[in-house]
């Protein structure tokens, strides 16, 4: 009897939680955002009072001063939205996982089975206003593995990845260089990768490839992959563009410190760069060199190379190319919609558009200005993080 | 006929001192010190004058820490174990990172040994300058004693490691100590031998004149007493223990920020803790301990990461893998959260704080203006934001009164904006070093 009686209190309290929840959960599903300044990185540019519709993760509907579907509303008058950032190389939650050093091609790896979403890093990205991330395999090996495009989360149950099978990450990067085993040498690490291509192309490959029929540099010489090659310096940069060139492919360029002094190569090629980010201590002429390769027309965006740079460096490396001359809208475009499209995935993610993903950061003041905080960050229309008031 | 006088008028002035924020201000700089300050000023006749309407100005930047006018093999400097090692004896003085540290407002700088010993020697406080001979301007010397209380031993740490060495540098201060009884002793002895000499000698002079005697007993007794060595590098430490030389320790976990306050306490040091990225969890310690911090927002971060900061690693600087991390653990959500809101905090608290770029690399003093516009975008106030690179950090480094705020008879160090000081998006239009333009935005 007195179970029973306790029992009435505790289900009216369950009842009501779970009516919260499920209310809750129900404004989730529909809801206008309204007031805000809206960066979005899209076609319609800068958006002053204008009415986010947002159903179903989704942005619906953007414009102004209409009518509007009777749906709960966010006001953020005075503040600025800017879509979630594309962080186009990242090793956010696997630094030590995203490393398989036992052979110099480990091309079977595929790198979003390693996505950790409660790792303090991932909530890190997020607050910072970083929303989808290409997570790639390190340097250290020739080709290192399968990059994975994923949708930043916390939720381990619900991980939404957008592409898993992005990029072939191959490094001509001083880091593959070692003295201890083939490849010591730049010269060595681009015989080595065109006698392992002949090899696959002939059918007569007697390694790990055969385990696995999904090999990634297969899929490569197939078409299906494109490659991903991290080379920083003129020589490396150079060594990658005429290996694209012999085994006619499109690719992009990870670090691309001096690419600037190969643009014509680049464009012939059909290259894209991500750039390293410009931390504090890099010289002056790298936001400079980076400036010139945008303005002059090549598709080249900044990434965060996070843990090894802080997540803000996405922001901070915008900021330097405001610095160096270009508008706002221009500098953010590096680190929202280019990385979207270097990625393939500008179809969903990227800028604020109508039928894309409703990634967005809601900041206090301008999006390049450091000063001004983050007060929310939206994935899928769901808010992921929401600062003190 | 050009004259040395510059009038500065109608800008918006962030004084950093007395007269708070000047709407409408003017400042009239003769010989390189700031002769006038106020809103309201007489244009004088024989000066020149520049309208600054719509502008702003600021103090001239004071970065707390940076690796200027080092050359850069010198970055991994490994000497010998000496407090005494003067930075100011071993300087590159055509370091061309100068010129472009000054582009960005930032016109006096800590300079110090880099070092990965314990004792890492004496820093200076310079201006961003290097003359056409070669000659920096020095504002003070022997302007702090580096220590460093967490060495990495095979690029290891531990805590039993810490703990060695935590006692292996109370040992120097120890025999330090031990050192000026020593001296104390030896000049208590020496008074006593002179004065006994003397006696002697007075006595002999009157035995000479009557008549002499056979024995002179005292002077069997006191021998000449032994003068001890002098060693630069106690006396460096006792001018330390008298609070003649703060003593700014390099520490990052909470433990090791306790046993620097620690020795403060045992042997009466002035402490500035630098880095000391866990800050958050003993401020209340460090409020009553009465210390000064040099932090960064961006340090905060490095919990994650690896001795001399992720950055360092990625430039090749220290190759380390993940058994060889600092922090061998993963902070989790609470206690991250935790150091995002304590700056707030911090900046209420009252402890005296200055912005230290994340690493000790010269052109990472280039974005102080950057470093405290994220201060205030983790919940600082603007005051304490503006002041952590200008006034509060002029005052920890013990030059407040030549730099770091605009008021009559200081260095006219100022620097010229378009727009607000924290706002990373105005750009700086002029920077004045001694009352000179030392850079100006071209048109």
């Amino acid at each position: 009897m007195r179970r029973h009686k306790l029992s009435v209190p505790l289900m009216s309290i369950l009842l009501i939680i779970v009516g919260i929840c499920l209310f809750a959960g129900g404004t989730e599903e529909a809801y206008l955002i309204k007031g805000a300044k809206v960066y979005t990185s899209g076609i319609q540019g800068v958006l002053t009072d204008a009415t986010l519709f947002i159903e179903n993760g989704r942005f619906k509907k953007i414009a102004q001063g209409e009518e509007w579907p009777s749906v709960p509303v966010k006001n953020y008058s005075g503040k600025t939205i800017i879509p979630g950032m594309v962080d186009a190389h990242s090793y956010v939650s696997g630094y030590y996982h995203l490393l398989e050093n036992t052979e110099v091609f480990t091309s079977d790896l595929i790198t979003a089975v390693v996505f950790d979403a409660l790792d303090p890093e991932v909530k890190l990205a997020l607050e910072s206003g970083i929303t989808t991330v290409n997570l790639v395999p390190r340097n250290e090996n020739l080709v290192g593995g399968i990059s994975s495009i994923l949708k930043l989360t916390r939720d381990f149950n619900n991980i939404s990845v957008l592409k898993k099978r992005s990029f072939l990450k191959i490094s001509f990067n001083g880091e593959v260089i070692r003295p201890d085993r083939a490849p010591t040498s730049l010269m060595g690490a681009e015989n080595l990768l065109n006698q392992e291509m002949e090899t696959i192309k002939s059918g007569l490959e007697q390694n790990r490839e055969d385990i696995f029929p999904q090999n990634g540099l297969r899929s490569m010489l197939e078409g299906n992959l494109p490659p991903m090659i991290a080379a920083s310096s003129l020589a490396e940069i150079n060594t990658a563009l005429q290996w694209l060139k012999k085994w006619l492919m499109d690719g992009v360029i990870v670090g691309g410190e001096e690419a600037h002094l190969l643009i014509p190569y680049l464009k012939q090629n059909n290259v894209s760069v991500l750039m390293s980010p410009i931390l504090p201590f890099y010289p002056e002429k790298w936001a400079k060199n980076a400036a010139h390769l945008i303005k002059q027309g090549i598709p080249a965006a900044f990434v965060s190379y996070m843990p090894e740079a802080d997540p803000l460096s996405l922001r901070l490396s915008a900021l330097m190319l405001y610095h160096q001359g270009l508008t706002q809208q221009e500098a953010l475009k590096t680190i929202t919609l280019i990385p979207a499209q270097i990625l393939g995935v500008a179809d969903s993610v990227g800028s604020i558009e109508e039928g894309k993903h409703a990634d967005f950061v809601v900041l206090e003041g301008e999006p390049l200005d450091l000063g001004s905080r983050i007060i929310a960050v939206y994935v899928n229309g769901r808010a992921v993080f929401q600062g003190k008031k | 006929m050009p004259s040395d006088q510059v009038f500065l008028k109608n800008a918006k002035i962030f004084t950093m001192g007395a007269q708070g924020v000047l709407t409408n201000g003017m400042i009239l700089i003769k010989d390189g010190k700031i002769e006038k300050i106020g809103p309201d000023i007489l244009t004088p006749s024989d000066a020149q004058v520049i309208d600054l309407s719509g502008k702003t100005i600021i103090p001239g930047m004071v970065c707390a820490s940076s690796a200027l006018f080092i050359e850069k093999k010198d970055l991994q400097y490994s000497g010998e174990e000496k407090p005494d090692t003067d930075i100011l004896e071993g300087i590159h003085y055509f370091d061309p990172s100068v010129s472009k540290i000054l582009k960005y407002g930032v016109t006096t700088t800590y300079i110090s040994p880099v070092s990965f010993r314990f004792m890492g020697g004496l820093g200076a406080v310079v201006k961003v300058h290097s003359g056409e001979s070669g000659k920096i301007l020095i504002l003070k010397d022997k302007a702090a004693l580096n220590i460093r209380l967490e060495r990495l031993q095979d690029k290891k740490t531990s805590n039993v490691l810490r703990l060695t060495q935590y006692h292996r540098i109370r040992d120097q201060f120890k025999q330090a100590e031990e050192y000026r009884k020593e001296w104390a002793d030896y000049n208590n002895k020496r008074k006593k031998y002179e004065d006994e000499k003397k006696k002697l000698e007075e006595r002999k002079e009157g035995e000479s004149e009557n008549k002499p005697t056979k024995r002179l007993p005292s002077a069997k007794k006191t021998k000449e007493p032994q003068r001890p060595k002098k060693d630069e590098s106690k006396e460096i430490l006792l001018q330390a223990m008298d609070k003649k030389i703060p003593v700014r320790f390099i520490v990052h976990r909470p433990d090791s920020i306790l046993q620097a306050l620690r020795l403060g306490e045992e042997f009466g040091l002035r402490i500035i803790l630098e880095q000391s990225e866990d800050w958050p969890y003993i401020l209340n310690e460090l409020e009553n301990a009465s210390v000064s911090l040099l932090s960064n927002p961006l340090l905060d971060y490095r919990r994650f990461l690896f001795p001399g900061g992720v950055q360092g690693y990625a430039a090749g600087f220290l190759q380390v893998r993940e058994s060889d991390l600092f922090y061998p653990y993963r902070a989790s959500d609470r206690a991250k959260q935790k150091t995002q809101i304590s700056w707030g905090k911090l900046s209420d608290s009252g402890i005296p704080f200055a912005i230290v770029p994340p690493d000790r690399f010269p052109l990472s003093a280039r974005f102080m203006r950057f470093y405290a516009a994220l201060l205030l975008s983790r919940g600082a106030s603007p005051e304490f934001a503006l002041g952590a690179v200008t006034s509060s950090a002029a005052k920890i480094l013990g030059v407040a009164d030549r730099v770091g705020s605009l008021e009559e008879g200081k260095d006219a160090d100022l620097v010229v904006l378009d727009g607000e000081p924290l706002n990373s998006l105005s750009k700086i239009e002029m920077v004045f070093r001694d009352g000179k333009a030392a850079w100006e935005r071209k048109r």
